[in-house]
């Protein structure tokens, strides 16, 4: 999986600044970001909250753009999301109208999947919420939010998996052999 | 994957909120009747302001069934519904039509928005009833005067809920959609229109609203049938209790359209639908 910029992820010179306060100046939060990952490799980034753990995510995602550098994927210029490049949020970020089954068939639907019965079950099974299936977003605890949220992503086999402060489903990952992945979690 | 169990919370949802009777919802009712059967009994308001409430459900049975030909109305309760239901239900198809692609277009396109909001919201200034005289002139009086009047009332709650609600889809939700691969029509039906839901409904509701409100006031203008013209005409003939059995039928012909309005949010939604009540 080499390619002309040599590593799987690359992080090259990303910066972001956000509008200030009225009157303010530009708020920096990101400058002159460096970083890269192999094949196989789990990446912390560790901060103080508000250090901009998160943006850095989102630009990685393709969900923002950054000011200047940029992402490159697989030898690929990264300007959107997609699900080789698997997020779970922060909070879960589930689609709070449709059931367990559903936040994680979603994924799978738009691919147009045959087996989607199949591996929604089996995930569902990883990150142990059998017998929870028809619930709703609103009717699950935090921690079991969050083990939606990454089977909803797991069960598309992504390329790199990107965690925006992962405690929540830690244990479920855990029992995961991670050796197909990728990832690259943030963390405070 | 649509399943069993899966229908079976969304019928749980539903019977939980609406299954059972509110005895509270039914004592202010009552109270009222009581009231109105007290001040009436012994003459204090005579029967040709406000007849008695046992004397208008007479009438209201013999307007729905025709047994006993107390007025000219005997029997014609379903003709004159029907006419003022399809009515509100031409007007509204028109403003919903109208009113749902725009304000989402409003809501989720900045060009769009730009374009067509400041000029709709100074149209939404002019009072509904402000364009009673011009409609007349345009349409005559009568039929399509009321369409006229009720789609021009019924488009602006409806627009401007769409397009606010679709303005408020949280971005992460977008993020997510596009992250698990939505497309940009996917991305539209499967996360923007769930998640502006319950404000479009709550625009349908206002808008439904409103239908009623000015399906009467066009009506009053001259039609041959519906509840509205039943009004104008039992004035005339001095028939006080037809026309507060008229505007009893309107009432609840609009709870009923409401209700048919929640109810299918409630079958899309189960889950946001507990909200809407
Ligand atoms: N959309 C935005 N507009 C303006 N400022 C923003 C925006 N998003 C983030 N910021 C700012 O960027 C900085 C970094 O935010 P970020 O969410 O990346 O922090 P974080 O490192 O993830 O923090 P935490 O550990 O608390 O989650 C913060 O100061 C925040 O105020
Ligand atoms: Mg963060």
């Amino acid at each position: 999986m080499k390619n002309g910029t040599g590593h799987y992820l690359l992080i090259d010179g990303v910066s972001k600044t956000f509008p200030g306060q009225i009157g303010r100046e530009r708020l920096k939060v990101l400058d002159e970001i460096n970083l890269y990952a192999d094949e196989g490799e789990i990446i912390g980034i560790v901060g103080p909250s508000g250090c901009g753990k998160s943006t850095l995510l989102n630009i990685i995602a393709g969900f923002v753009p950054p000011d200047r550098g940029r992402v490159i994927f697989c030898g690929k210029h990264v300007q959107k999301p997609s699900p080789e490049r698997a997020v779970v949020f922060q909070t879960a970020v589930l689609f709070p109208w449709l059931t367990v089954w559903d936040n994680i068939s979603y994924g799978l639907k738009r691919r147009g999947e045959k087996n989607i019965a199949r591996l929604v079950k089996r995930y569902i099974q990883i990150v142990g919420l059998d017998s929870f299936e028809y619930y709703y977003p609103d009717q699950l605890s935090g921690g079991m939010q969050q083990r939606v949220a990454l089977a909803r992503v797991l069960v598309l086999n992504p390329r790199l998996l990107l965690m925006d402060e992962p405690f929540a489903s830690l244990d479920a990952l855990s029992r995961l052999t991670m050796s197909s992945f990728y990832l690259t979690s943030g963390r405070s | 994957m649509r399943s069993f169990k899966e229908s079976g919370t969304k019928i749980l949802c539903w019977s939980d909120i609406d299954g059972r009777l509110n005895p509270l919802g039914l004592a202010l009712p009552a109270l009222l009747l009581i009231v109105w059967h007290l001040v009436t009994v012994d003459g204090n308001i005579p029967g040709y302001l406000l007849p008695r409430p046992m004397e208008i459900g007479k009438v209201a049975l013999d307007f729905a069934l025709g047994n006993w030909q107390l007025t000219p109305y005997s029997g014609t309760m379903l003709d004159h519904s029907l006419a003022s239901i399809s009515r509100v239900f031409s007007g509204f198809g028109f403003a919903a039509a109208a009113g749902l692609p725009l304000g989402f277009l409003t809501g989720r396109i900045t060009a769009v928005k730009r374009t067509i909001d400041p000029t709709i919201h100074l149209f939404r200034t002019i009072p509904g009833i402000g364009w009673l005289p011009v409609a007349m002139v345009w349409f005559g009086v009568g039929e399509r005067t009321t369409l006229f009047l009720i789609a021009l009332a019924a488009f602006f709650p409806i627009y401007v809920n769409s397009a606010q609600g679709a303005a408020s889809v949280p971005p992460q939700l977008i993020w997510a959609g596009r992250m698990l691969g939505a497309n940009k029509i996917s991305l539209f039906t499967t996360i923007i229109i769930p998640a502006s839901a319950p404000a479009v409904v709550a625009g349908l509701r206002l808008g439904m609203g409103l239908s009623w409100a000015y399906l009467v006031l066009g009506e009053l203008t001259g039609v041959a049938q519906g509840l509205g013209a039943v009004m104008m005409d039992a004035r005339m003939l001095g028939h006080v209790d037809m026309i507060i059995v008229a505007m009893v039928c309107i009432a609840i012909w609009g709870r009923v359209t409401d209700l048919v309005l929640t109810t299918m949010f409630k079958l899309y939604q189960p889950r946001a639908g507990g909200a809407v009540s």
